[in-house]
């Protein structure tokens, strides 16, 4: 859940920079919104949804996974007029590739996934899916695009540790651009009618 | 008076219409962060003891 920080900055952002100008805060119109519902419905009952999480095969999982990347792909191809567009759709594509690249999940090194988890915690293998998430363990020098997977780690003085990609880097770096950008809306656009509607 | 509601009937018409569309761009855009995203906090590992 790392990645509703930039969502939570990107709003807090937009709105004070909005006020400050005496703006309103809008945001751009959206095309296809149904691909992400589409995208992300199978998502959350593969990696999210206990009761259907443990019910689902690896591999199935993986095809789940790589399909739902596909649509987010299209969505952001369909807006990707809009600003900050194209960073997320670049962000989903860096992951796409390096999680086609190795078999359908994101790979993670063990020394990554030692880091990550406390100490006693060997509830996974190398070359085996992390538990029930998104990520497959795999040794670096056994990775296909290592540099787009799950290297990055998240400092050790912060309670809550979290391994990221490149690809979710860009993903939040659009986020909170697209965010805090908005669009200008004048009054006019807003009530476009008024001083002319039913006159 | 007819005026007076005519015209808060339409402003917050807009207004939801506004506040509406601002809940679906973010909605799907949470949507689209959770699922375009890769990261692992490891809290899937299967570790009884993981405090994550």
């Amino acid at each position: 859940m790392i990645l509703a920080i930039p969502v939570a900055v990107g709003i807090l952002g937009g709105l004070g920079r909005a006020f400050s100008r005496g703006e309103r805060w809008a945001l751009p119109e959206i095309r296809a919104a149904w691909l992400v519902i589409l995208a992300f419905i199978p998502q959350w009952l593969v990696f999210q949804l206990e009761a259907t999480r443990e019910q689902i095969p690896d591999g199935v999982a993986a095809g789940i996974f790589m399909v739902s990347q596909v649509l987010l792909l299209i969505f952001a191809w369909f807006n990707r007029r809009e600003p900050w567009f194209w960073l997320l759709g670049l962000g989903v594509m860096m992951n796409f590739l390096v999680i086609f690249s190795n078999g359908g999940f994101m790979p993670i090194s063990p020394e990554t996934v030692k880091s990550l988890l406390p100490q006693g915690c060997n509830g996974w293998e190398v070359g085996q899916r992390l538990g029930t998430g998104k990520d497959i363990v795999l040794a670096a020098s056994d990775t296909r695009l290592w540099i787009l997977s799950d290297r990055f780690l998240t400092p050790d003085w912060l309670p809550y540790r979290v391994a990221f990609s490149m690809g979710d880097i860009l993903i939040a770096c659009g986020t909170v651009g697209l965010l805090l950008a908005g669009r200008s809306v004048s009054r006019e656009i807003l009530y476009p009618k008024e001083g002319s509607n039913g006159k | 008076m007819k005026e007076i509601m005519r015209d808060l009937t339409l402003m917050s018409g807009r207004i939801n219409r506004r506040y509406l569309q601002l809940a679906v761009v973010i909605i799907t855009l949470v949507m689209f962060v959770i699922a375009g995203g890769a990261p692992s906090d490891g809290g899937s590992a299967g570790c009884p003891s993981c405090p994550n």
